[in-house]
């Protein structure tokens, strides 16, 4: 394969890639969704009296899934 | 430490952080672990549930919401990028939702300076044009909206054993519902709560539970911590902050 097409095929499977709206492993990508409405089922730790998502309009939320292990 | 917890260091009350434990850790456990990490003692918000979902398997990963809901970001890494679009939201919470007559900008603005009763007034007149009379009625229904949301979170930490927040939130509120009809009169009703003696018990117990608390969030899990946690439970039993005391001194052990 020479250097021309090896260039196409990459630029085809990037631009499949973003088609397909796939996130980079790391980095941050912008999304545009329409507004999200959850209820906790359970007490949110620290919560303060936040039930749900809406409890929360009127400032930015930001959600970071960790974990302990 | 998570970019996260610095981010709510840094803001405060002007961003919401929710932590997600994705690894199907009990709830103790999980508390165990941000306590041995001392990541407690901000306003950081902490749940096994998942309220929103975010593309990828790895950990951590996050997703920013906007001020109105919905998500704006999504990644591994919390970066410059996401610090600018947070500022943007903080922002875009304090004023004028887009798309605002121009003519409305004043009631905003006088409602994001704590001045609800002048804000509701100045929504009024503008309404009273019959071509600006829906959007003032929406403007007035947030500025209600939004005022009833913190008036019902004053009453669940005064509900909740968090007499002293509780304290501080109706003290803003008497000062910014001043001339607001009922909304003042819901903020009067919470300031005569603390004539009650049960009230009373619960700011007493939560002065000083709460700074053992913050001992234990700053120092971690000293055994002389918890043990002084397990005797304040006892001298204030009966309050909702002795619970919360004697809950933390549980954590001690580990599962």
């Amino acid at each position: 394969m020479d250097v021309t097409k090896m260039i196409s095929s990459a630029a085809i499977v990037l631009l499949a890639g973003l088609t397909l709206g796939m996130a980079p492993p790391s980095g941050e990508t912008e999304s545009t969704s329409p507004v999200v409405s959850y209820a906790f089922r359970s007490p949110v730790v620290n919560g303060m009296g936040v039930s749900s998502l809406a409890d929360l309009h009127g400032k930015p939320v930001l959600v970071e899934f960790w974990g302990t292990r | 430490m998570p970019a996260s917890i610095k981010l709510q260091r840094e803001y405060g009350e002007d961003l919401a952080v929710i932590f997600v434990e994705s690894q199907g850790a009990s709830q103790e456990d999980a508390e165990r672990f941000i306590l041995r990490q001392r990541w407690f003692g901000t306003p950081a918000m902490w749940t096994s549930e998942r309220p929103v979902s975010v593309a990828g398997s790895g950990l951590p990963k996050h997703a920013l919401l906007s001020a109105d809901g919905r998500v704006i970001a999504e990644g591994r890494h919390i970066g410059k990028k996401t610090k600018l679009l947070i500022d943007e939201e903080i922002a875009k919470g304090k004023g004028a939702p887009a798309g605002t007559p121009k003519k409305l900008k004043k009631a905003w603005s006088n409602f994001g300076k704590g001045k609800v009763a002048k804000a509701i007034a100045e929504a009024e007149k503008v309404g009273a044009k019959p071509e600006l009379a829906e959007d003032a009625e929406e403007a007035i229904r947030e500025f209600t909206r939004r005022t009833e949301s913190r008036l019902d979170r004053a009453a669940w930490l005064l509900e909740n054993g968090y007499a002293l927040r509780a304290e501080d939130a109706v003290e803003d509120l008497l000062k910014e519902l001043k001339g607001a009809g009922e909304l003042y009169e819901r903020a009067l009703q919470l300031e005569a709560r603390f004539e009650e003696e049960s009230v009373e018990a619960e700011l007493e117990a939560d002065k000083v539970i709460g700074k053992a608390l913050a001992r234990l969030y700053e120092d971690g899990r000293e055994e002389k911590l918890f043990v002084k946690l397990e005797k304040l439970a006892e001298k204030y039993a009966g309050t909702k902050a002795a619970e919360r005391a004697r809950h933390a001194a549980t954590l001690r052990k580990e599962s």
